[in-house]
């Protein structure tokens, strides 16, 4: 069994670059539980726990969904959990907001502990601080998209011209303009969820919880809503949990990739840092068909610089190894590799290249 | 296990029945009669109680009835169209003016206006009580829970059965009416309700809660408007479940439509009985296309096109459409729908019953006449049954109904049939013909089963047919709405005219009375298999035959279980009707004790009725749920209670004469 435990493996692979941030994460979980069924407290942090699913379910009845996960998103970063359908990441979401509430563990928001506040300062959380966008879109059939949009706004109390103002920006913003007076059975599944991001950036939160928002469509269109996503991200800035099943979309869109099985994180880390060292054979599947030379980088990849080593050219520690290639092709001699200011941090040769290309680990 | 325990019994209480073994349910019930026609004018309960409720009720239905007067015909006509226009659409609209000229035009305006206003009064009542209850169900499980038991047996109860404590209470006229009726339709408001706000997926509630909604922007913003479909189909069928009662609220002194169709039956004027039919089912039509609203694309460009002036203007010609109609009508005959206009059925109705029973009783080549059917129903099918039931010992009995519904619906079901069954042994007033209640509600039961296999072996093909040819399920829709409205006696008529006196009679006005549900739950369980499982079974090559046999069928099993289920309790729901016309047993037994005031008995009977509806659908529901089917699997989560919508309808009516 490679499975670490949740925490360690957080800490452990969190990328320098975001380890400085020293001011408190935007979102963090700590040792997050979720059980369902009878005393599911009972199950937490006992020898059941680590119990394979259907012997948890025939010894007690319950059903473990989440199981002590823990891990923070700083401001502006998108961490994307991974994982087959039914390994609990829908029920992670959940417990950021308290839709779901958990077993046990504490989720923090901007270093607010959301247990043990009170029903309306978790109402406010939701009306202000935190939007969801679902995987079925959750429009409400009997209102129209512009008021689909504004219904945050509503609930919030804001006039009816402030927030049809605001939801008909929030159209402009996704693209469609002018649509506002449709029904949501009258659009594609594509523009049904470009609703879906609307309604969720009208009350502009400050975080983003994505439930698999792009599973139930045709993967051109899926692509489409990826690139929209990055797009909006780039403007907006959003903290951002995105939850997929889809390793594509999780390479596109994470800064960090956590993947989930039977519950647990089994891997935490950078998109690159995941494709390249696979920690177990449930991981090795998930990146097995990803073109590796599109995700790896020459950072991710060098060897210590050798002083005085002749070199064919320099390339930054972000090239990726797939533009890398032509070079190491065509001369034997080593490629140096800077880091963002400039030094050289390490070198890449072609048995480097080949060596990652091929790398099964 | 149950056999010993059964062996113990039939020790201790022997064979027959002993007499100790006895409730004494009904001289309960005759002394409080007697104590109530005591007590009535002088008791507090009713000076400060009942009476002021009876006269609250009765000058209400009084009110709209001037009301009523006061718009006249044609300001009436007007009104409807108006205000159908409004919220259903032109079309329904006309449809809604011409029925209310049709029920002029029938000669029975008076009659069908103190019906109408019976019904605005108990339909108003039930909505103020239901949808705030059926939204606390919907909200709260404990308290549905709780609720559920009351519920049930408000809706199991034969009419009879509270009808006459009503006038007790109440005193003879509209409030004992208004009030059966608010008991009769009050549970399917509640529960259809409750069923329409449960049907909004937990996603669409999510999204509330994930926006920061209290409770209460839930309900008004959310669940409320995803249910107004499913509410606005509750209403419309809320509004059904009390024409049907207050329709044979004549009964009880209430006038309107149901005493005409009570004097038709009565002196058998079959013509009579028709036209008061017709109406009403005129004024169900009425009623449905004034809250049926418009279908969903039509909503929505309705919405679109409606600009505030558009809607004023509206507005104003509507109301000026209306007072116009109502000074037209003032200066026209003073108001009275005119003579002229005649479309009576009465007399091509009467001529063709009276060709019937002189023609077809007999004598009709190869199946020989009506006689000779009912005869061979009896000899052959309801004898033997009754027979084999009663004249087992009364444990026999008891131990093969647990045992069956132990091994097909578990335990919980078996015990809660063994009580009922139990609990009719100890009724011990003397039923027809002297018998026990015990021997009665066997006879009883062999007539449920005959009339139930009857109905399910006409119903299961032409609900097949229902659900696989879309043109056929369409036509033959508005005949099982009439069907449906129509007050079971409408049918007795012809019935008798047919078959004379008996148990058949009453078995077939059964049969036509409990079709459409167990046609409708078929076509519904048929076309509610998703068109992909067919189309994956046509790429397998399955023909026609296999498709029906191998797929739709079985995944409609569970809707044809719950048609089974409706089809039993609409059949013992007119068990009273099959009384009147010789079905004798329990049926007897409750008309007699309402008409010759034994009230002891009466009731007595009509807990056995409860009860065999307490075993019968108990055991149909569980093979229901228990069905794997299109409603998909039940594992895990407590399984969906099917909701009762069409059920004891309007019941019988009783032979005051
Ligand atoms: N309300 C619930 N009651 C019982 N079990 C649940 C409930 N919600 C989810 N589960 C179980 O928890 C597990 C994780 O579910 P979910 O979070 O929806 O997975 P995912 O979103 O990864 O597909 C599943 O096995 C599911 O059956
Ligand atoms: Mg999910």
């Amino acid at each position: 069994m490679t499975t670490t435990s949740g925490t360690e493996t957080t800490t452990g692979s969190l990328p320098a670059s975001e380890a400085t941030s020293a001011d408190t994460p935007t979102i963090s979980c700590r040792g997050v539980w979720k059980v369902f069924g009878p005393h599911p407290e009972r199950v937490v942090g006992s020898a059941d726990a680590d119990l394979p699913r259907a012997e948890l379910e025939a010894r007690t009845g319950c059903v473990a969904a989440v199981r002590d996960v823990s891990f923070d998103v700083a401001a502006g970063r998108v961490f994307v959990v991974m994982g087959l359908s039914g390994s609990g990441k829908s029920t992670l979401v959940r417990c950021l907001s308290r839709l779901i509430e958990p077993t046990a563990g504490d989720v923090l928001i901007d270093g607010d502990d959301t247990a043990h506040c009170s029903a309306q300062w978790l109402r406010d959380l939701r009306r202000d601080r935190v939007s969801m966008v679902f995987q079925h879109f959750g429009l409400l059939p009997h209102r129209r998209v512009l008021d689909n949009v504004a219904f945050g706004l509503e609930v919030q109390g804001k006039s009816k011209s402030e927030r049809h103002a605001r939801a008909g920006d929030m159209l402009d913003l996704v693209g469609l303009s002018g649509l506002g007076d449709s029904y949501p059975d009258e659009l594609s599944g594509g523009m049904q969820q470009r609703v879906g991001l609307a309604r969720a950036l009208a009350n502009d939160p400050e975080i983003l919880l994505f439930d698999e928002p792009f599973s139930a469509l045709d993967p051109l269109i899926r692509r489409d809503m990826q690139d929209e996503v990055a797009r909006l991200q780039r403007e907006l800035k959003k903290t951002v949990v995105f939850i997929t099943h889809d390793l594509h979309e999780a390479l596109k869109l994470g800064d960090e990739i956590a993947i989930m099985r039977d519950g647990r994180f089994v891997q935490v880390g950078t998109p690159e840092a995941v494709v390249a060292h696979p920690v177990d054979d449930y991981v090795r599947d998930f990146v097995r068909d990803v073109p590796r030379e599109h995700v790896l980088t020459a950072g991710g990849i060098m060897r210590a610089p050798v002083d005085g080593e002749e070199t064919a050219g320099t390339v930054t520690e972000t090239t990726l190894v797939s533009d890398l290639l032509p070079i190491v092709v065509e001369s034997e001699r080593p490629v140096a590799v800077l880091d963002g200011d400039g030094r050289v941090s390490g070198a890449v040769d072609r048995l480097i290249v080949l060596r990652a290309l091929a790398e099964d680990d | 296990m149950i056999a010993a325990f059964a062996v113990l019994l039939a020790r201790v209480w022997g064979n027959p029945i002993a007499t100790w073994w006895n409730f004494r349910i009904g001289p309960w019930i005759d002394s409080v009669e007697e104590w109530i026609i005591l007590h009535r004018g002088n008791h507090w309960l009713f000076r400060w109680g009942f009476d002021p409720i009876a006269r609250w009720l009765h000058n209400l239905v009084q009110w709209d009835l001037n009301a009523l007067h006061f718009v006249t015909w044609p300001g009436l006509i007007a009104l409807v169209v108006v205000v159908a226009a409004r919220v259903s659409g032109i079309r329904a609209a006309l449809t809604a003016g011409a029925a209310v000229f049709v029920i002029g035009g029938l000669g029975v305006w008076e009659p069908a206006m103190v019906t109408v206003a019976l019904m605005l009064v108990s339909v108003a009542i039930v909505l103020a009580l239901g949808l705030p209850l059926g939204i606390l169900s919907a909200r709260r499980p404990a308290f549905e829970r709780r609720t559920r038991v009351v519920l049930d047996a408000m809706q199991v109860m034969p009419a009879f059965c509270y009808l006459l404590p009503c006038v007790l209470l109440f005193d003879i006229g509209y409030p004992p009416a208004v009030v059966a009726t608010v008991i009769f339709a009050l549970p399917a408001a509640i529960r259809l309700t409750s069923h329409g706000l449960r049907g909004v997926p937990d996603r669409l509630m999510e999204v509330g809660t994930a926006h920061g909604a209290t409770a209460r922007q839930s309900l008004l913003k959310i669940q409320l408007p995803v249910a107004r479909p499913a509410l606005l189909l509750g209403i419309n069928q809320t509004i059904n479940l009390a024409l049907g009662i207050v329709v044979i609220a004549a009964l009880v002194g209430a006038e309107g439509l149901g005493q005409e169709v009570l004097a038709g039956l009565q002196h058998l004027d079959v013509g009579q009985a028709f036209d008061a039919g017709l109406a009403i089912v005129a004024v169900a039509i009425v009623l449905d296309r004034l809250t049926a609203g418009r279908p969903l694309r039509a909503a929505r460009k309705f919405r679109r096109d409606r600009t505030p002036e558009r809607a004023r203007i509206e507005m104003l010609a509507g109301a000026g459409a209306v007072v116009i109609a109502i000074v037209a009508g003032k200066l026209w005959s003073s108001g009275a729908f005119p003579t002229s206009i005649d479309f009576s059925l009465h007399d091509p109705v009467n001529r063709v019953v009276e060709w019937c029973r002189d023609n077809l009783r007999t004598g009709v080549p190869i199946v020989g006449g009506t006689g000779s059917i009912s005869d061979f129903t009896v000899i052959h099918l309801l004898d033997p049954i009754r027979d084999f039931l009663t004249q087992r010992p009364w444990w026999e009995v008891i131990c093969g109904v647990t045992a069956v519904a132990w091994i097909t619906a578990g335990r919980r079901v078996a015990a809660a049939c063994a009580i009922a069954l139990l609990v009719v042994t100890g009724l011990h007033a003397d039923g027809s013909a002297g018998g026990s209640i015990w021997i009665d509600t066997m006879d009883t039961l062999s007539q449920v089963l005959v009339a139930v296999v009857i109905s399910m072996l006409i119903a299961l093909p032409i609900g097949i047919w229902a659900g696989r040819s879309e043109r056929f399920f369409a036509a033959i829709r508005p005949l099982l709405d009439a069907m449906q409205v129509m007050p079971a006696f409408v049918y007795l008529v012809p019935v008798i005219g047919l078959f004379s006196v008996g148990r058949v009679p009453g078995i077939i006005a059964s049969v036509i009375y409990a079709l459409p549900p167990g046609i409708r739950l078929t076509a519904l369980g048929i076309r509610e298999v998703p068109p992909e499982t067919i189309e994956a079974a046509r790429s397998n090559g399955a023909t026609k035959f296999q498709i029906l046999t191998k797929v739709q069928l079985p995944l409609a099993l569970r809707s044809i279980m719950l048609g089974l289920n409706q089809t039993i309790l609409m059949v013992l729901s007119v068990v009273v009707i099959a009384g009147l016309v010789g079905g004798g047993a329990l049926g007897v037994d409750v008309v007699y004790g309402l008409t010759k005031s034994e009230l002891g008995l009466g009731v007595e009977a009509g807990i056995a009725i409860v009860a065999l509806a307490v075993v019968l659908d108990r055991m149909t529901q569980a093979w229901a749920v228990g069905v794997r089917g299109v409603a998909g699997s039940t594992r895990l989560r407590t399984p969906p209670r099917a909701i009762r919508i069409g059920k004891t309808k309007l019941l019988d009516q009783l032979e005051t004469a």
